[in-house]
């Protein structure tokens, strides 16, 4: 029962984070689904196991922290532009 | 030898791309610098492929062939393979391409963006040699697209103006039906290799290899690889259905409609078909016809346009489709002299139709205007590019001894020899019309009276040096035949050695001579009746179908409407609303292992 009980874990939780993308529409909070969507992502990876998968989550976390910060960076750019912070007020790029 | 042949092709390879990037870095030393620099580097790169020649057309049996691993992992290397036929491309393209750029010192002078136009003439250049040597399919195709792509932003580098960039993006594409269909092919062909001859994926794509086993593939395989081949050519060559974007290509600079016509664009598909002949000429029934009819009907149907059509650069943009048909109508003639007479024509071809743009250039550049109604009488303002493009013209319409009589007439030879009498009578209208359309266009823009009001000059020497080269070129370049043949031959490539004297006896024997020569004279005849048959009713409808251009525009015009008319309707789900967009990328990522799942379960 072991490995599917901790695979089960991983998809819930990328399904809460895509569940968050979709239905927020605060850029922070999307910045977070991601986040935690990635999370579920490494944790399948480590249920796997073994040395490639322990590398290749290290290399997601590292991966995933830049993706922060360029989505954090262009939050505040959004901000600075629109004065708010919801992808609504982007909605103008819609050509 | 001077220089190791090894290091010799890699040079030859690396040395314009090499020039491409450095174009921008001495753009810094001023616009002469970059200007030189440019040119520099094409005559550079034509003296390398120069030097191969020898190496190849003296002596040797089996060609040239390299490897450098480039993707170990997945066996992909850079291999090429350099025969007869791939140096005649590689001169043509470096030699002309040399030439284009040093004609392009003064008639670009005063244009902007001019680093982008020479590091994208000498990419064109360097992907066109590419082209021609590698072995592999797969990175022929890579080099292919690089010479669309160098097409594309050539044509469309006037950025200001709407026709130009329009123009631009209908070659790109036009030509991507033919492209497709070309990679649709490389693939089909590869898989029946790789399961008839149980070998990897980069052995299946290598040409040479697939050469000489290629009767142990499928039959089936063949033919639908063949033909997407043919497809590709097509689209490349601008031979019909797919010739449309060729005449509107005229929006680019002079010096790159020399450059797409002569050296490198149109030839990559004569090239193709030249180069994957033994695979499929005699393996796939009904390949061979259909490049006869192919390249026949073009042919004619592009003289004729030629003949009606009022803008300089457009005639002669009609011209090299209707010459690009006599190619691939050789091309088609394989058993009957029909390799070596094709790519004899297309140097004759690169040759005359150079000069005749660049000739064309110097008088636009000169006049002001592309119309040729408004030129006229320019013989004495502009004595040398008249006496140039005369040369160039007449080549065209086959008068001997211009190289254009000899090679027109190796085609029309094979044609006799093969006894298919309907496609020969094709190409003999072919040749009629081609003498009639050439002489209307010089006694339209050198003959008669001027209408203008100004007077001309003649162009500085950077752009009349090359009309005298390649006017020379025209005179003299039908003389290697003798060695061309003598090279097929020792490639096995072609059956029979001839020398020149035995070319020159061989020629006059056969009664194609009194066919070209026929043709040649009906055509002064047309041209001399050229007004009382426009005014009657049956020729003022033809004139008026063929300026229409046989209405292949107005039907690709319809098929863009519906495709737009069909996007137009999807453009509703297209939200831009973030929420939306990722609920349908989970939705479709839960069918996808749905389906997994359910494929899993039922098999």
């Amino acid at each position: 029962m072991g490995i599917e009980l901790y695979l089960g874990f991983a998809i819930a939780i990328l399904f809460l984070g895509i569940y968050c993308i979709m239905t927020k529409k605060n850029i922070i909070k999307s910045a977070i689904g991601i986040s935690i969507m990635v999370k579920g992502g490494s944790l399948s990876f480590l249920v796997a196991g073994g040395t490639t998968a322990q590398v290749a989550v290290v290399l997601i976390i590292i991966v995933d922290a830049i993706v922060a910060a360029v989505l954090l960076s262009m939050a505040v750019n959004v901000y600075r532009h629109t004065g708010s912070l919801d992808f609504d007020a982007l909605k103008r790029l819609w050509g | 030898m001077l220089l190791d042949n090894e290091l010799l092709v890699w040079l030859a390879l690396a040395v314009p791309f090499l020039g491409t990037a450095l174009v921008p870095v001495v753009a810094k030393a001023g616009a002469k610098a970059r200007a030189y620099f440019a040119v520099i580097i094409g005559f550079l790169t034509a003296g390398l492929v120069l030097l191969i020649l020898p190496e190849i057309w003296f002596g040797r049996t089996t060609g040239l062939s390299y490897s450098f691993d480039w993707m170990p992992s997945v066996g992909l290397s850079f291999s090429v393979y350099i025969d007869p036929l791939s140096v005649l491309m590689a001169i043509i393209a470096g030699g002309i391409g040399a030439l284009v750029l040093l004609y392009s010192v003064k008639y670009m002078e005063k244009d902007v963006g001019l680093s982008r136009y020479y590091g994208l003439v000498l990419l064109f250049i360097g992907s066109m040699i590419g082209l021609v040597f590698v072995d592999n399919l797969l990175i022929l195709y890579f080099f292919w697209e690089a010479v669309g792509f160098c097409s594309y932003a050539l044509i469309g580098f006037y950025t200001t103006d709407p026709k130009a960039s329009k123009a631009g993006i209908k070659a790109l594409v036009v030509t991507r039906v033919g492209d497709i269909a070309f990679l649709i092919g490389i693939f089909v062909l590869a898989s029946g290799a790789m399961t008839a001859l149980k070998v990897n994926f980069m052995q299946a794509l290598s040409i040479q290899y697939l050469a000489h086993s290629i009767t142990l593939i499928p039959a089936g395989t063949l033919a639908i690889a063949g033909f997407c081949f043919i497809l590709g050519a097509l689209g490349k060559s601008a031979q019909l259905p797919l010739h449309v974007w060729l005449p509107d290509a005229m929006e680019a600079p002079t010096p790159i409609s020399a450059l797409i016509h002569a050296a490198t664009m149109v030839n990559a598909g004569v090239y193709l078909m030249a180069r994957t002949l033994p695979l499929f000429a005699n393996t796939v029934p009904g390949w061979t016809e259909t490049l006869i009819w192919v390249g026949g009907l073009t042919a004619l149907l592009a003289a004729t346009m030629a003949l009606v059509e009022p803008d300089l650069k457009r005639v002669l943009a009609y011209s090299t489709v209707s010459q690009l048909g006599y190619m691939m109508f050789g091309l088609g003639l394989v058993n009957f002299s029909g390799f070596a007479a094709s790519t004899f024509h297309l140097l004759s071809h690169a040759i005359f139709k150079a000069l005749l743009f660049l000739g064309a250039g110097a008088v636009i550049h000169a006049v002001g205007t592309r119309n040729m109604y408004q030129m006229g009488g320019l013989r004495k303002e502009m004595r040398l590019t008249f006496v140039t493009m005369m040369f160039g013209g007449l080549s065209l319409a086959g008068l001997i001894p211009l190289s254009g009589f000899w090679s027109k007439d190796f085609i029309l030879a094979g044609a006799v020899e093969s006894g298919n009498y309907l496609p020969l009578i094709v190409i003999v209208a072919t040749s009629v019309i081609t003498a009639a359309y050439t002489l209307r266009m010089l006694n339209l823009v050198f003959f008669g009276h001027s209408a203008r009001t100004t007077t001309t000059h003649e162009a500085p020497w950077q752009m009349t040096v090359p009309l005298v080269i390649l006017m020379v070129g025209s005179l003299i370049s039908w003389m290697i035949i003798g060695l061309l043949t003598r090279t097929y031959v020792a490639f096995d490539l072609y059956e029979r050695s001839l020398t020149l004297m035995q070319f020159i006896r061989e020629t006059f024997q056969t009664w194609a001579v009194v066919l070209s020569i026929t043709a040649f004279l009906i055509g002064v005849g047309l041209f001399y009746v050229r007004k009382r048959y426009a005014q009657n009713k049956i020729g003022s409808a033809t004139i008026r179908i063929a300026r229409s251009g046989y209405g292949f525009d107005t039907f690709y015009g319809w098929i863009v409407l519906g495709s737009k008319w069909i996007a137009a309707r999807f453009r509703k789900i297209q939200t831009g609303d973030l929420n939306i967009n990722i609920a349908g990328m989970a939705l479709g990522f839960i069918l996808l292992v749905f389906f997994a799942l359910l494929l899993r379960w039922v098999i």
